[in-house]
């Protein structure tokens, strides 16, 4: 059952799409054939082309015909692009499409008269007054510059190609403008609209209303047999007119029309005898390449003098400037824009190029347009060119700056009635709104740049777009007189202006001025944070707990040592093999500087030789030499150098004999209290709470003496006990402590001396004032009086008091003379 | 040998004392400042002149760029995406005169008081360091400047660049040129040589050491923003000051 029902599916689906496909297409076709029809012939004609189309396309297509003139199809092609097809005249197509639209030309025609898809312009004369010239171009244009009064041209629409456009154009190239000066250069005339269509314009040319016209070939024809004109063919051929549509409109429905053109039956209504596809028809197509080209004629030139600084020329690089100006003009001729060298026979120059040296490789290029010197100054352009001596190299910066940094002059398109327009062919864009500056000049002698300049006013720009720039219509009416001036092709009136190129500075400039505003600010921040390391004095941590005070009481009591250097004298006794087992302690803990191991270095061996004698083999080695062994350095720079280690890295314990818990709790005390002197007593020492207090933390001060080296000072009392010499210390305490258990009232500090160690003891106390750098190794309370903790210690090294040295020499040589003396009696 | 042994073991300070206790031999004195000072300043010395001579060389030898060197610059502009400036010539009066000074004062400024602070420090470690730094980076950037001539960015058209600083005053590059050749572009010198002193400052902690980093960065900036400098050769530049200050401070710690 499925099976049966799937072809059906698929055919109602594919059916459907095709539907719909053709339902698409179809609205993509055009609705309205849009076209100016002077005549009833030709609204026949048209209709009938639209009936064909419509037939052909399977759409209702029908004739707009609310076109009076060409202006008004322009200003519609150029702001619709979709649903018609449109038919022009090439010079409205031309026009168009400088304006803006962006057309397809699908078709022309084959005209009744010329049997052709093109047709040519005719000036027509009259014949009594041309009848001494001969019949060419050049010999109206004698005939006009023989006549005293400006011969009278008239003509029946501005865009039509054959009676204004081309004749307009060669009037141009001979300079024959409709001017009311009377300069030698020009030959004058004067234009009017005065005609209603071109066969009225000849008309007026046999009655001698008139001078002169212009027609094509149609018109031609009609009066080919009146005796009383003449017509002389313009050098130019154009095609007919063209069946255009927009070029958004999809391939589908160009080709469509095309083949429906292609299809089209003959009409043979006024000049159409039948409608031709453009790709059939290769005579219309070059001559609307080459209308094209003359119509969207090159940008009027600008000229250009280029000139050295007077500075410049006096400069050490003089020499080389001639050579730089050859290559700035070089980039003028290679630039391929409107503007040229001047030469002699230029009148004006309308831009001075000013070439200023700054050093060997760099150049300042003034570019000065010729306006007055308050407008010349907001226009002057200042280019900083950087070039290497490579050759071409500055003429390919300054083509470059032409084109991509210059201000322009462009002349207003004199064809558009209704709004002064500049045709677009520059890459930038003047913003809506804008001033602008305007110029009205009256050409003299248009190839010599002789013109007759009027003062520069301001305009605004009104509207921008791809195709052109709009500006205010008000700002293009004379003060002297109400009319417009712009809009006339054929006058020697010409309106341009100045498009400023706005130089805007790049975003990655922008961003990297704002980088550089931070890094300064930053420097600002580096430099205070630099300025308050300096200044603030070194950190030292406020104690705020009772270990961190007694550590920093202990650290007090250190500080003689931390920045002394140890002399020989001052080392009583130093237990070398016990001091390097402590810096291999602390190596284990990372704790000492490389330095400390010794010095050595690389070193590096290369051996070649040829193992089993089957080759050359060579092997290179790195191993680390000893260079300096620290362990064979002397007794007082080894221990100098780990005392220092120990106070710097803070490795020596707290344990400094004395217990400094209740100095400790007192300092915290007095910290907190604002009112509390520094010698105040605070902490009670008899209370039993500060008592545990301090007996819990000086048996963890024990401890880190057991485990680390700890510094202390004291009078030791020198006895001899078992045959070996012992120094001990006995300390009350101010009271008493609870340390295993019992209640201890004074400390014992002892410590064995080697017998080779000569104390400078004073021989009547038997004391010795001296440091012990060593471990606490045992520690025991005396079994006679319970209230006595005896702390042994493992001595690492012994050492004088600071500036007690002298005394300990001084001392040492009584004893030693004392000796002697004892042992002379006893001899 | 027992100056080697302080050194390790002691500190400076402590080390003039225990020296002055002996009398120290006219040898002994000219080794030590001579690992100490001289030789780091020695080889700054012959640094500056070797660049003094070799840029005279290279403006002998051509007196422009070579299309060797467009051809480098060319592959220089390929390894930045193709990157060109735009509207160089229109760059605000700060990036002006601000990337100017940085380039041609700050960084003169920069090594100088540094070589100066170097010296003047107890420590002669950090002294050596920049020393034997700076005759690393120049020994390693020789052969580039010789035989890899990269020309300077605004030298290339396509680059689309002015030199920026003749916006100020065109005399700063003029005064400079006899030390840096135009094509002496790749590694950057000015580059290496920042780094170098941020380094050296940090790894021997000298004062000051913060305001380096940010001069530094203006003038690492600065030498893209004038239109001088590549990317790439910042980028060489950066690892070449960090290799030859860690060789330095290895050699230096020995």
């Amino acid at each position: 059952m499925r099976c049966c029902r799937l072809p059906v599916v698929l055919a109602f689906v594919i059916g459907g799409s095709g539907i719909t496909s053709e339902a698409f297409a179809q609205q993509d076709m055009p609705r309205a054939l849009l076209a100016v029809s002077p005549s009833a012939d030709y609204r026949q004609a048209d209709d009938l082309l639209a009936q064909h189309l419509g037939r052909a396309l399977g759409v209702d297509l029908r004739r707009d015909g609310g076109f009076s003139n060409y202006r008004d199809l322009i200003e519609r092609v150029t702001t619709d692009d979709s649903g018609y097809v449109a038919r022009m005249t090439p010079y409205a197509f031309v026009a168009a499409q400088m304006l803006g639209a962006r057309l397809e030309v699908l078709g022309t025609y084959e005209s009744v008269v010329t049997r052709t898809t093109t047709y040519r312009s005719y000036l027509v004369l009259n014949a009594k007054r041309f009848e001494a010239f001969p019949p060419t171009v050049e010999g109206v244009y004698e005939y006009l510059k023989a006549l005293k009064e400006p011969a009278r041209f008239v003509y029946h629409d501005k865009f039509s190609t054959s009676s204004y456009l081309l004749p307009a154009l060669w009037f141009r190239s001979h300079r024959i403008f409709a001017t009311e000066q009377s300069v030698d250069s020009l030959v004058r005339i004067e234009a009017m609209r005065d005609a209603k269509s071109s066969r009225e314009s000849v008309g007026k040319v046999a009655a001698d209303q008139a001078q002169l016209a212009a027609v094509w070939d149609a018109t031609k024809q009609e009066y080919e047999h009146d005796s009383s004109v003449v017509f002389i063919p313009l050098p130019y051929t154009v095609p007919n007119d063209l069946l255009v549509t927009p070029a958004a409109l999809p391939e589908t429905a160009k080709a469509a029309i095309r083949n429906a053109i292609e299809r089209s039956p003959e009409i043979g209504v006024a000049d159409f005898e039948r409608w031709r596809s453009i790709d059939n028809a290769r005579e219309a197509l070059y001559a609307l390449h080459e209308l094209n080209r003359v119509a969207r004629a090159a940008p009027a030139p600008v000229v250009v003098r280029v000139t050295i600084d007077e500075e410049s020329k006096h400069s050490e690089t003089a020499t080389q400037l001639d050579q730089i100006v050859e290559e700035v003009r070089q980039a003028v001729r290679l630039a391929g824009t409107e503007l040229v060298l001047e030469e002699k026979v230029h009148q004006a120059v309308d831009v001075i190029w000013t070439v200023r040296s700054i050093h060997s490789g760099a150049i300042l290029l003034e570019s000065d347009i010729q306006a007055p010197r308050n407008l010349r100054d907001r226009l002057k352009q200042e280019f900083h060119i950087s070039f290497t001596p490579v050759d071409g190299d500055l003429t390919r910066r300054v083509v470059s700056l032409i084109h991509s940094r210059m201000h322009r002059i462009r002349y207003v398109w004199p064809y558009d009635e209704r709004a002064p327009t500049v045709i677009r062919d520059v890459d930038f864009s003047v913003p809506t709104g804008e001033p602008v500056h305007v110029q009205r000049v009256t050409w003299v002698d248009p190839d010599r740049n002789a013109f007759v300049p009027s003062e520069w006013r301001d305009t605004k720009v009104v509207s921008v777009d791809q195709a052109k720039f709009v500006f205010d219509r008000k700002d293009f009416i004379r003060p002297d007189a109400s009319a417009l001036d712009y809009q006339d092709p054929l006058s020697d009136v010409a309106y341009r202006v100045i498009l400023e190129r706005p130089s805007n500075e790049s975003r990655q400039s922008k961003i990297l001025a704002a980088t550089f505003v931070a890094l300064f600010l930053l420097t600002g921040a580096g430099a205070g944070i630099d300025l308050r390391n300096r200044l603030r004095p070194k950190t030292q941590l406020v104690p705020r707990t009772l270990p961190e005070m007694c550590a920093a009481l202990a650290a007090r009591i250190h500080r003689p040592w931390s920045q002394r250097a140890l002399t020989e004298a001052d080392v009583l006794a130093c237990n070398r093999p016990r001091v390097e087992e402590q810096i291999e302690d602390l190596k284990s803990q990372r704790l000492v500087p490389a330095a400390m191991g010794g010095i050595t270095r690389f070193a590096y061996s290369i051996g070649a030789g040829i193992p089993f004698a089957k080759g050359v083999c060579a092997d290179a080695n790195r191993r680390v030499e000893l260079v300096i062994d620290p362990t064979r350095v002397s007794n007082t720079l080894r221990l100098t150098a780990l005392l220092r280690l120990l106070i710097g890295k803070q490795l020596l314990s707290p344990f400094v004999g004395v217990p400094l818990e209740w100095e400790g709790l007192n300092e915290l005390a007095r910290a907190i209290l604002p009112d509390a002197g520094p010698g105040d007593i605070l902490i009670r020492r008899e209370d039993e709470t500060v008592t545990e207090f301090a007996s819990r933390h000086f048996n963890r001060v024990l401890d880190e003496g057991m485990k680390q080296l700890s510094l202390l000072p004291g009078s030791w009392l020198v006895s001899r006990r078992d045959g070996r010499c012992l120094a001990q210390q006995h300390i009350p305490l101010p009271a008493h402590l609870t340390i295993g258990g019992s209640r201890i009232s004074s400390l014992r500090l002892e410590f064995n001396v080697a017998d080779e160690v000569e104390l400078p003891f004073d021989p009547a106390s038997q004391t010795v004032n001296c440091w012990v750098l060593g471990k606490l190794v045992r520690a025991t309370i005396d079994q006679e009086t319970g209230s006595t903790l005896s702390l042994h210690l493992r001595t690492v090294a012994l050492l004088l008091q600071p500036g007690t040295a002298l005394n300990a020499v001084v001392l040492r040589l009584a004893r030693d003379i004392d000796g002697s003396g004892k042992k002379e009696e006893g001899a | 040998m027992t100056g080697e042994v302080l050194t390790g073991l002691i500190p400076r300070s402590l080390r003039v004392r225990y020296e002055s206790t002996r009398p120290a031999s006219g040898y002994r004195a000219a080794t030590t400042l001579a690992n100490d000072k001289a030789l780091p300043a020695l080889l700054l010395l012959a640094a500056f002149a070797a660049n003094l001579l070799e840029t005279a060389f290279e403006a002998h030898r051509s007196a422009g760029i070579t299309s060797r060197g467009l051809a480098l610059a060319s592959g220089m502009q390929w390894l930045e995406g193709g990157s060109a400036f735009e509207n160089h010539d229109v760059s605000n009066l700060m990036a002006v005169y601000g990337f100017s000074a940085a380039y041609f004062v700050v960084f003169p400024l920069l090594v100088l008081v540094s070589g100066i602070v170097f010296a003047r420090r107890p420590d002669p470690r950090a002294f050596r360091a920049f020393g034997f730094a700076l005759a690393i980076e120049y020994a390693c950037s020789l052969p580039f400047f010789l035989l890899f001539p990269v020309p300077e960015r605004w030298t290339y058209p396509d680059a689309n660049a002015i030199l920026l600083s003749d916006l100020w005053n065109s005399r700063l590059i003029e005064l400079f040129r006899p030390m840096s050749a135009l094509d002496n572009c790749f590694p950057s010198f000015h580059t290496s040589m920042s780094v170098l002193i941020v380094l050296c400052c940090f790894v021997y902690r000298v004062e000051f050491r913060f305001l380096t980093i940010p001069v530094a960065a203006m003038v690492l900036l600065s030498t893209y923003s004038l239109g001088i400098h590549w990317v790439g050769d910042i980028v060489a530049g950066t690892a070449l000051g960090v290799i030859s200050m860690a060789a330095a401070h290895r050699l230096t710690a020995r």
